[in-house]
């Protein structure tokens, strides 16, 4: 059932912005990033990370609705932050979008592991992002 | 028993995820890990371990020159290649080199633990599909691509000549004299019919050889 047909779906719509927080560590994607993902009143890039640690920090002074992580990153690993936002909010864990050009199975299996709900292929599923925030925001309300 | 697992590979994030694969298994320990040859190299001599896992293509050494290096004075560390290309590129020069065995990156986890607890009881690992081809090469000899009818050590000087080292840069990455080198090279353009280092090139990069 979408928006149109159903009026709760709707009124959620006009009441909620979802907040990504975004883990990157190349400026030229962070801001394809925030091009694909940015909505006025519906879906808002909160905050960038570039590095595992700066990425913890940001999660936990914004308790964002959303992480939309790359796996290689300035320091530490992407991986390293899904584990760590698992750590930190194991009862109402975010979305996790895992973004990476490293599409490896043992990487995906890992990443699945320690937390993340999706984990995609930069050069294939990026586009992907986008629908499956609005889809969180959805389920949100 | 605990396996004590060795992990070389350059890039941290491929580190990252089989650690946490390889780690959540109780018979398995990763006792050294970094992301040069010389570091693996260094490994195998100081830390006693079962298995090692060594990217083939590493920034200084290539997996195989550790192979080589390590398993004359180490022959209890059982080494495995791993490589993010298929295994009918390398598959058969590594376990002809005297590796436990090779495995693709592509490989799913739980390949690359039965992988691991194999190469730690002492057997080879060879996946299902190296070992279809490795049997269907006993029966179409003919038609070998060139590089299968290189001796081990061709192999590995065919592989830098391909990326472009010199002899002498070859020479000093394998501690041999630089006319040793020269006779490889000689001898291994007459096996594949070739007769500059630019044929070896276009031959590696046609069968996606070059790392």
């Amino acid at each position: 059932m979408d928006a149109a047909s159903d009026p709760s779906l709707a009124a959620a719509r006009s009441t909620r912005t979802l907040r990504v927080l975004v883990v990157e560590d190349l400026s030229r994607v962070r801001s394809l990033l925030r091009e694909l993902i940015e909505e006025p009143d519906r879906l808002e890039v909160t905050a960038f990370a570039e590095t595992e640690d700066e990425a913890l920090q940001r999660f936990d002074e914004l308790r964002p609705d959303a992480v939309v992580v790359d796996l290689k990153l300035r320091a530490g690993t992407g991986l390293g932050v899904v584990h760590g936002i698992r750590r930190r909010a194991p009862k109402a864990p975010p979305l996790v979008i895992v973004l990476t050009n490293h599409a490896l199975p043992v990487l995906e299996t890992a990443c699945l592991q320690a937390g993340a709900d999706y984990f995609l292929d930069k050069s294939r599923d990026f586009l992907k992002v986008r629908p499956l925030l609005e889809e969180a925001r959805l389920r949100a309300g | 028993m605990i396996i004590r697992l060795g992990l070389f590979d350059d890039h941290d994030i491929v580190r990252a995820g089989f650690r946490y694969i390889l780690e959540r298994h109780s018979d398995i320990q990763i006792v050294a890990e970094g992301g040069t040859g010389r570091e693996a190299l260094d490994a195998i001599r100081k830390t006693e371990m079962h298995v090692c896992l060594i990217d083939l293509s590493l920034p200084d050494l290539s997996g195989i020159d550790v192979l080589r290096q390590a398993k004359g004075s180490h022959p209890e560390t059982h080494i495995v290649i791993l490589s993010a290309y298929p295994e009918e590129q390398y598959g058969l020069n590594v376990l002809k080199a005297g590796a436990s065995g090779f495995l693709s990156k592509e490989l799913a986890p739980d390949q690359i633990v039965s992988a691991v607890r194999t190469v730690a009881a002492g057997r080879r690992y060879v996946s299902p599909r190296l070992a279809e081809m490795l049997a269907a090469g006993l029966t179409h000899d003919i038609e070998q691509p060139a590089h299968l009818r290189l001796s081990e050590r061709e192999f590995q000087i065919f592989s830098k000549l391909a990326v472009g080292k010199s002899v002498t840069e070859i020479a000093n990455d394998l501690c041999l004299s630089a006319k040793t080198v020269s006779t490889y090279r000689a001898r291994l353009l007459e096996k594949m019919s070739f007769k500059t280092n630019a044929d070896l090139t276009q031959y590696a990069v046609r069968n996606q050889l070059i790392p």
